[in-house]
């Protein structure tokens, strides 16, 4: 019992430290807007940076390549961040609430992201990021996701359809190949069968 | 026009035949990318250029551009190695090289100083200041600092020293926006912040300001003023620094005849007087008055600690320039100047090596790596440029013929070397970058940045190629075209000869592939490319070869072939010398192969001068004046508010009337109604015009933030003054209609006139139960988006241009329009499709679907019929706007996959086969979803057996992002703005054509090539089967006839 309940703590000050941590990691740019508000709205004025990195995959296994060919896009091109070699990314001046961050390539897909920045009690902010879906509801039961963010490639996009080659099954799966068929075998086919059949059940057929 | 159109149930089965067709057949193979279709990538026209060696072997050519792009240029083909796009409203103000690394300073309010690698372009760090409301226009400059990785920058209203180690700044000093300022020095220890004063009361006349900061606190060292009536920019000013001697200020008063020096850091004295000498060259004070000066050192680290200027002044009516260098006099440390070198320099464009080398690496081979160039045009059609690195003579001489009608004069020129052979980088007013070398006429390479800016795009048909042996009658003998037999013979003689070469290339299968691929850009000569002998005047069976005519804001016009991008003809408009900026072209002639007259363009501008409108009118397929004896460039001497196609033509020059919309300030103010002028303007254009059978309408106030909107109607003058009528008179316009805008709103955009009017060819909608929804189609039909208040959401309006009858309204809530996140709408047929940027709920059949949290691009489309219960129509034969018929709206929204920068629809010659809604995507793609996609009809439950029968399925609020439907495929199309839809000969097939800062063009077939044979159908096979086939009966015929014989007797 008593083993359980250390478990527990172990477990509730591992949480404790996680939390410190993905707090310390958002960090507020230094230059605070100036703005005659009061104190309160001068946090809300805040603007923050977000970082992370593409994260290599089987898809994409050289991340440097799309330094100079994806962006990062948040709120439709609302904040835009270039992307370093080695896939880092921040981008600078985003304000608290929600949004949408997504990596605009011409050549990959990658996930979207829902960024929730919060500010708590202390006045210190926190992030929320969650995979999201076009059309779909943004739910917070999704998982959170580490920060920084690490996001990888979902695929490649395939922009082409294989041209088919020449195939014998698809050219007698041809309706006209299947008709013209059907008529070969009536024409060769028929004569032989009708060559089997008794003579004598033939008149008998004839004559009814 | 929509009477003429009848439904035609045949049509109908053909369309419903092609809707279940289009569904499947989508697609590229792999062998038609780069074949069908061809990418040009673009930087823009460079504000900056550094020829720069970014390791020991490599050099590249770094750019920073008016189009907001950063790139680095192979300089041995002029090829882009790698290119970063900024956003739309982040000028990028400073570019320097040093050490592999590339340092920029972009933005307005908000700054971004990034560090990029110069060798992949890759970011290698960066910072972003937020916006800053003490931030002064003009202002920001960065450097980096020599011996460290770090970099100082004015960004908003502070100097602030940035390190890679760290995303904030080591230390930011607040300017409290005292000056402008827009350059850094950096000492050994302190960097001076140097800018144009700002006016107080106490100090009326301009001064610089200095700021000497301590590169290691950030504090202020000292603040002072000096050079009493100069500024930044002036060319009596020039900045020289040395890290031995120190850095120097040297400038001339307008009217004084001596130079002033003054020691940055030195405020005591201000500065020091030198006579005229100082450049070792004796001048009068009449040529000293002359006198400008020219940076040549711009880059700190290139002046080995003796820095250069160059000063031009003119002598006995020549003009000549010397370039002199800095040092300081033995013990005494008196500034000294010597002369380097001295030329005539009349009419030149001078630059300057500039050429950095990295840290560890020297000059690779016997060239100095510190030289001047002179390029001027000796000629109308001649450039010459002379290097310079010391005395008169010049090192490197050579020539280029080129005219300057087509891309405009050189404006600035920088020279480099590639494997120690000199080459010299000119940059012309009209966009045109090219390479020049010694011994040669042609450049080594060039690119046409101009096509970066264009503004608008027009499709020119070409005649077939069956005729072409016309054309070549026409031109030498026209009474030849006159019979129809000997045009008869001419085809045929022509059918025969395609058939022979056909022949000859071995029945196509050695030949080169029919498109042209082969006979693209870089078939041709460099010369050719940049001025094509001849132009392209035949296209080819399908329509798919066409001249798609640019007009850019650099004041070029550029035809192009839309079969591999192959140029025809380039023109560059200027007005004394200044490039006009072009806003429209239109095709006011079309070609005609029976016609003896050119087909025309009309091309209307504004001149960067005056601001007026300027029009002028070339010959399509040539590019050349039409009159050569008139003056090109014509002013009106006003300006206008818009301009639009009339459809009548003027009986003289048989082109199409544009019609000018003027309304200035003082019209605005006195509520004086706008005027109408036409285009060209004559007593029997006028005639023409007063002949039309309907009145002709427009409206004013349809610009953003604008809160009404007024529609007019042109008045035709009486026969007095038609007679009367003058080059500048105009006809004057009855108000119709005033629309005003809700309280609190205020106009985003509306749909301009060339969405409304097309060709239909179904007036109605086959249900599934073969019932008709029978279609709104009104030709006046504008959509204006309003922004309402601050507090975000927009309002749609759609309105009736000629009647300003509101149609249809809505409002969406949670949108939200910025710069960034842009409103887009699109009209086609009865369909009007528009796209925003949500927050929050997104409503589907009126149930709130999604958590306030819910952010991304919503497409709406809204379908316009005549009435909500099928086979109900209008009984009135033609169109009225002034019936009260209010069209039924069925509407959807979908979630648009990715943000989108322009929108389109592809058009084909009958409107018969289904179209495809085209979307310019931020990620660089043109994606083409087909019309079924995006129907407003597709049921929210399970689709009825009608429904199904009618081609709909389910709604599903995603519209997915299928890779196989992106047309740019691999191509990285940046920046686009506009696309453009031209028809072919082939109604599966339509032209598409994105531009922007890259150029893309495609053909796409929405409902699969139905009309054409598959690629891999093969007339080899057909001729040999059919061959086969002969040869069977000719050997089986004698057997059978035997064996019947022998049967016979049997």
């Amino acid at each position: 019992m008593r083993c359980l309940t250390s478990w527990k703590a172990l477990i509730f000050i591992q949480s404790l430290f996680v939390l410190f941590l993905t707090t310390l990691a958002l960090t507020a740019s230094d230059t605070e807007l100036s703005s005659p508000t009061a104190a309160t709205n001068e946090a809300e004025t805040k603007t923050y940076r977000v970082r992370g990195s593409i994260s290599p995959n089987e898809i994409l296994g050289d991340v440097s390549k799309l330094s100079t060919e994806a962006r990062i896009v948040i709120n439709g091109g609302e904040y835009t961040g270039f992307i370093q070699k080695d896939g880092a990314f921040a981008i600078d001046n985003i304000k608290l609430g929600d949004s949408l961050l997504e990596v605009a390539s011409s050549k990959y897909a990658f996930p979207k992201i829902h960024v929730h920045i919060s500010l708590k009690e202390d006045g210190r902010a926190s992030i929320a990021a969650r995979y999201v879906q076009i059309g779909s509801d943004w739910s917070d039961d999704a998982p959170v996701l580490a920060y920084p963010l690490r996001i990888a490639a979902a695929s490649k996009y395939e922009f082409f359809t294989e041209r088919q080659g020449f195939s014998i099954i698809a050219m007698f799966s041809n309706p006209y190949m299947m008709m013209v068929g059907a008529s070969l075998v009536a024409v060769f086919l028929l004569p032989k069968l009708q060559a089997n059949i008794d003579p004598e059940a033939l008149e008998e057929m004839k004559k009814k | 026009m929509l009477s003429s159109i009848s439904l035609s149930k045949a049509a109908l089965s053909v369309t419903l035949a092609l809707s279940g067709l289009s569904s499947v057949a989508f697609g590229l193979f792999p062998d038609e990318a780069g074949r069908i279709d061809w990418h040009r990538a673009q930087i823009g026209a460079p504000t900056k250029l550094i020829p720069y060696m970014f390791n020991a072997t490599n050099m590249g050519i770094f750019a920073i551009t008016s189009r907001n792009t950063l790139a680095s240029l192979d300089p041995s083909n002029g090829e882009i190695f790698w290119r970063q796009v900024f956003d739309s409203d982040e000028p990028i103000k400073a570019l320097r090289v040093r050490d592999g690394l590339v340092l920029t300073l972009s933005g307005n309010s908000e700054s971004h100083v990034r560090v990029w690698d110069a060798s992949s372009g890759s970011l290698a760090w960066g910072f972003s200041q937020p916006p800053d409301a003490n931030f002064r226009r003009g202002s920001g400059a960065a450097e980096f600092i020599e011996g460290s990785g770090d970099a100082v920058a004015v960004v908003g209203d502070s100097f602030v020293r940035l390190t890679p180690e760290q995303n904030t700044p080591v230390w930011e000093l607040p300017l409290n926006a005292t000056a402008s300022y827009k350059r850094i020095v950096v000492g050994e220890k302190t960097a001076f912040v140097v800018g144009d004063a700002r006016p107080t009361k106490k100090k009326p006349q301009s001064r610089l300001q200095v700021v000497e900061v301590d590169l290691e606190t950030g504090a202020v060292v000292q603040k002072y003023q000096f050079a009493n009536e100069q500024a930044m920019g002036s060319d009596r000013l020039v900045f020289l620094q040395s890290k031995e001697y120190g850095n120097y200020v040297v400038w001339r008063e307008k009217k004084s005849i001596v130079w002033f020096v003054h020691r940055l850091g030195m405020h005591e004295p201000e500065w020091e007087l030198y006579h005229a000498k100082l450049v070792q060259v004796e001048l009068m004070p009449e040529d000293m008055l002359t006198s400008t000066l020219h940076e040549v050192d711009f880059d700190p680290a290139l002046n080995q600690d003796l820095p250069r200027f160059a000063m031009t002044y003119q002598k006995d009516g020549k003009t000549k320039t010397v370039v002199v260098e800095m040092f300081l006099k033995g013990d005494s440390q008196q500034l000294e100047m010597r002369k380097v070198a001295g030329f005539r320099s009349d009419g030149a464009v001078l630059g300057s090596c500039g050429i950095a080398w990295p840290k560890g690496h020297k000059a690779v081979g016997a060239h100095s790596e510190r030289a001047v160039v002179a390029v001027r045009s000796s000629a109308a059609d001649d450039v010459s440029w002379r290097l310079y690195t010391d005395g008169k003579t010049p090192m490197h001489m050579g020539k280029l013929v080129y005219d300057r009608d087509t891309y405009g004069p050189v404006v600035s020129a920088v020279p480099y070397y590639v494997d120690s052979e000199p080459r010299v980088l000119i940059q012309t007013s009209g966009g045109l970058l090219a390479a020049l070398a010694q011994g040669s006429n042609a450049p080594v390479w060039f690119r046409d940045e101009s096509l970066a800016h264009a503004a608008d795009m027009a499709f020119l048909e070409l005649a077939a190629p069956v005729s072409s042996a016309e054309y070549a009658a026409k031109a030498t003998d026209p009474s030849v075209l006159g019979s129809p037999v000997t045009r008869f013979i001419l085809r045929w003689v022509e059918t025969l000869r395609s058939t022979a070469s056909w022949v000859t290339t071995g029945f196509g299968i050695f030949g080169p592939a029919s498109d042209a691929s082969a006979s693209g850009e870089a078939a041709r000569s460099v010369a050719e490319q940049m001025k094509p002998s001849s132009p392209i005047v035949v296209g080819d069976h399908f329509g798919f070869r066409k001249l798609s005519i640019l007009g850019t804001s650099t004041g070029v016009v550029a035809a192009l072939s839309t079969q591999g991008g192959v140029r025809s003809w380039t023109r560059f408009l200027a007005e004394n010398g200044t490039a006009v900026s072009i806003e429209n072209v239109f095709v006011t002639r079309a070609n005609q192969a029976m016609s003896s007259s050119a087909p025309l363009v009309t091309v209307v501008g504004r001149s960067q001068i005056t601001g007026n409108t300027v029009v002028a009118t070339l010959n399509a397929l040539t590019g050349e004046p039409v009159d050569s004896g008139s003056q090109l460039v014509v002013d009106l001497g006003r300006r206008h508010a818009k301009v639009f196609g009339l459809p009548a033509v003027d009986p003289e020059s048989n082109q199409q009337l544009l019609g000018f919309v003027y309304h200035d300030k003082q019209q605005q103010q006195q509520q004086q109604n706008p005027q109408l002028g036409i285009w060209p303007s004559s007593a029997r254009a006028v005639r023409a015009f007063c002949g039309i059978s309907q009145p002709v309408f427009f409206d004013l106030g349809d610009g953003s933030g604008s809160t009404q909107i007024s529609g007019y109607r042109a008045l035709c003058p009486k026969d007095a003054d038609r007679d009367a009528w003058a080059q500048d008179s105009l006809l004057s316009a009855a108000s119709e209609w005033v629309f005003d805008l809700p309280a609190g709103e205020t106009l985003i955009s509306a749909t301009d006139y060339q969405h409304g009017a097309q060709s239909t060819a179904l007036l109605g909608r086959v249900l599934g139960d073969r019932s008709v929804l029978y279609k709104y189609l009104n030709p006046h039909l504008v959509t204006l988006a309003t922004r309402i208040g601050d507090s975000g959401g927009i309002a749609i309006y759609l309105i009736d241009r000629v009647s300003g009858a509101l149609l249809y309204s809505t409002v969406h809530a949670n949108a939200r329009v910025t710069g960034k996140q842009p409103f887009l709408a699109i009209q086609s047929e009865n369909r009007v499709i528009y796209q925003f940027w949500q927050e929050g709920a997104l409503e589907v059949s009126g149930a709130k679907r999604h958590s306030e949290a819910v952010r991304g691009f919503v497409t709406v489309v809204a379908d316009l019929y005549e009435s909500s219960k099928p086979d109900d129509r209008d009984q009135s034969r033609v169109f009225s706007s002034y019936d009260l018929l209010l069209p039924h709206v069925i509407t959807s929204a979908y979630v648009s996959p990715e943000p989108a920068t322009a929108l389109g629809v592809t058009r084909t010659g009958s409107n018969i086969s289904t179209r495809d809604v085209l979307f310019g995507l931020a990620s660089n793609k043109l994606l083409g979803l087909p019309d079924q996609m995006l129907d407003p009809r597709r049921p929210r439950n399970a689709p009825t057996k009608d429904e199904q029968a009618e081609g709909l399925v389910q709604y599903a609020a995603p519209l997915v992002l299928d890779p196989k439907r992106v047309l740019s495929h691999y191509n990285s199309v940046a920046g686009i703005r506009r696309i453009a839809s031209a028809p072919t000969h082939l109604e599966s097939t339509a032209l598409v054509s994105a531009y922007g800062l890259d150029l893309f063009f495609t053909r796409t077939s929405p409902s699969g090539t139905f009309d054409q044979l598959s690629p891999s159908f093969s007339k080899v096979n057909l001729v040999v089967t059919t061959m086969a086939l002969v040869v069977g009966c000719l050997l089986g015929g004698p057997m059978v006839r035997r064996k019947l014989t022998n049967q016979a007797w049997a």
